[in-house]
């Protein structure tokens, strides 16, 4: 099976992004979707939207060239993390736009790009209080599942000890 | 704002130290659930880890990357039996609150495998070759060297210690193996129980049966050994062994369970029929020291309720000091003291005496609820102090002997014996052996002393501290059933 020069890409609403297929070369998800048998006009990246995969492929434009060795483990603790000023456009950006950066960097499989936006993450977690991450991070999930957690939290601990 | 994933969630979470974790885990349920995700915790462990301290890594390369690309344990061990059992082994996240917050600042660095199923008697550690020498039920004597091959972390350092030789005991046909299991938790009831090392001269010297045994340090081949009965009837067990250093390398005092205490001289080994010296004792002895501030005085201890002084220049029993507990265990500390641990009607007690006045200077009981097996300090300065219990806990205690500054170990069986190196303690219990690294608790010294004399004010004697325990031991019955109850929605 050759190696098609461009990919195209199709993001949750139908807009179309046709990239050369070696800026994608560190996503897992592509190269498997490449490996893999059936139709190859285009590739289905559900739940990103436009804005997202844009920029997901900015950061794919500037590493294109990087030889570095793939990463194998993101969170390595043996080897240190070099901040690159290439990236600094992706440590500026709002809380909720970080988390879909790092969603659609999960669903690529773009390891790089996890260790940038969940290190971002987790910087910004650092220091805060419960309270402000549920701000951060999930303010209308927090209607439905966490209020009551809040209270039950008590509670289900202690059930759980009674049944050990 | 779309649903957070929880690969995705336990993907940031490995870039979050402990603190952070735990905030996270406050946050909702599905985060707290994550956040208690055994690899994270295991990855924390890793990051915390100095080099010099150890992780045991996973038995196989292939399980450790599979370990290091995974978000969640569950995915990195799904399918592998193997896998999960080494990595249950330790609790992490418990791991990490010993390591980091300095609630046990010590390191494992050797661990019992699965190859010990049996109680270990007594251990004796040579820091320098980092070599450990046990002594158990089934008759070996094992040595045990770190396995350096085992690493693959790099930078890590060691990996676990392994089993280097097993020598069995009764290789020369000297002495009847049957009765090995017969031990009840009890030292002194068994035939092979305690171990002296004289590390000068690179030998092991061991009981079996009625024999005595001097082996090679390196080889464990005999060099010499006789029999130690009084006469050919009777059975005579060696219960404790001393190296008689630095005098002479070939002298070596006995105590045993016919209620001497013997010197004898390894440079006729074909026929010491007779020791050199002998004194009897009122019951079995447990133990021997050979008193650092005056090298010419014996002493030890046992079934007996004094630790009996002896000077062995002129031959002749110099004093007893009487405190009404029997001694298992003796050493040498700070200042030309002597520590020993026993029992008295049941009680661990620890006491300190000093060999110049001839008297006891302190005793601490209630630090152990049980009998104190071991005591160590490292020699030579003698300046730390482990003693080890039948209650299972290893603790480390302050310059003086009056005062435990806190646990180094705790285990659900018996902890049967410790040997101190200056910064490294072997730990033999019921069910293996085990190496810690004192080095935090070493660098730690200083800042320990502190606390212990911001301390010295709450220091009770003996009997109001046993009322306030049992104070509050009632306080927490009370959490509890209210917490029981509470749960129950009764209250």
């Amino acid at each position: 099976m050759s190696d098609p020069a461009n990919i195209t890409l199709v993001t949750m609403d139908g807009t179309t992004f046709t990239v050369p297929s070696a800026y994608l070369h560190r996503s897992k998800l592509v190269q498997d979707w490449l490996r893999s048998e059936g139709d190859k006009q285009a590739m289905e990246v559900k739940h990103v939207t436009p804005f997202v995969l844009q920029g997901v492929l900015n950061f794919c434009e500037i590493h294109a060239e990087d030889t570095s060795e793939p990463l194998a483990d993101p969170a390595d603790p043996t080897k240190p993390f070099e901040a690159d000023p290439r990236d600094d456009a992706f440590r500026g950006m709002p809380d909720d736009q970080l988390l879909q950066f790092t969603m659609a960097a999960d669903i690529l499989q773009i390891p790089e790009l996890v260790r940038l936006t969940a290190q971002e993450m987790a910087s910004r977690i650092d220091g805060k209080s419960p309270d402000q991450i549920r701000a951060m991070f999930n303010p209308d999930d927090l209607a439905e599942e966490d209020v009551d957690s809040d209270n039950e939290m008590g509670e289900v601990g202690e059930e759980g000890a009674i049944s050990k | 704002m779309q649903n957070f994933a929880p690969e995705l969630v336990s993907s940031v979470f490995r870039y979050l130290d402990a603190d952070q974790l735990f905030t996270c885990s406050l946050v909702c349920r599905q985060w707290s659930t994550i956040a208690k995700d055994a690899l994270l915790w295991y990855n924390i462990c890793r990051r915390v880890t100095q080099p010099q301290q150890v992780i045991a890594p996973p038995p196989t390369a292939d399980n450790r990357s599979r370990l290091r690309n995974a978000n969640s344990f569950t995915t990195a061990a799904q399918n592998d039996t193997e896998l999960r059992q080494w990595f249950s082994q330790i609790d992490w996240r418990l791991e990490y609150r010993w390591r980091a917050m300095g609630k046990i600042p010590v390191r494992p660095v050797m661990h019992n495998t699965s190859r010990m199923t049996f109680s270990v008697h007594s251990v004796a550690y040579d820091e320098e070759s980092e070599l450990v020498v046990t002594v158990d039920d089934d008759g070996f004597l094992k040595y045990w060297r770190p396995n350096h091959d085992d690493d693959g972390q790099g930078s890590l350092g060691r990996g676990r210690y392994a089993l280097s030789q097993r020598v069995f005991m009764d290789e020369e046909g000297v002495a009847s193996i049957s009765g090995w299991g017969a031990t009840n938790g009890n030292r002194s009831t068994s035939f092979c129980n305690n171990l002296g090392m004289c590390i000068d001269t690179g030998a092991v010297y061991s009981s079996v049966g009625n024999w005595l045994q001097k082996r090679d340090l390196e080889t464990g081949r005999v060099i010499a050994q006789f029999p130690v009965i009084p006469d050919a009837q009777s059975l005579n067990f060696v219960a404790s062994i001393l190296p008689w250093s630095p005098h002479s390398t070939n002298l070596v005092v006995t105590g045993s369970s016919k209620h001497l205490v013997d010197l004898w001289d390894f440079r006729v080994p074909t026929a010491p029929s007779r020791p050199i010296i002998r004194w009897h004792q009122e019951s079995t002895v447990l133990c021997l020291e050979q008193s650092d501030a005056s090298p010419m005085t014996l002493l030890c201890g046992g079934r007996f309720n004094s630790v009996n002084l002896y000077d062995l220049r002129h031959n002749r029993f110099q004093r007893a000091i009487y405190s009404g507990s029997h001694i298992f265990s003796l050493t040498n500390f700070n200042g030309g003291t002597i520590v020993a641990g026993g029992h008295a009607k049941g009680r661990g007690v620890v006491e300190v005496l000093d060999v110049r006045t001839e008297s006891l200077v302190s005793r601490a009981r209630g630090n152990h609820t049980a009998v104190v097996f071991g005591v160590s300090a490292n020699r030579p300065r003698y300046s730390r102090l482990t003693t080890c219990s039948g209650d299972g806990t290893v603790l480390l205690w302050d310059e003086t002997g009056r005062k435990s500054l806190r646990y180094l170990m705790e285990s659900d069986k018996p902890v049967t014996g410790v040997r101190m190196g200056e910064t490294r303690l072997a730990v033999a219990y019921v069910d293996g052996v085990c190496v810690l690294d004192l080095g935090v608790e070493c660098g730690r010294w200083d800042e320990l002393r502190q606390e212990l004399e911001e301390d010295r004010d709450e220091v009770v004697d003996d009997d109001q501290g046993r009322e306030m325990a049992s104070v509050l031991r009632g306080f927490d019955m009370q959490r509890e059933w209210s917490r029981v109850f509470g749960g129950f929605g009764i209250f």
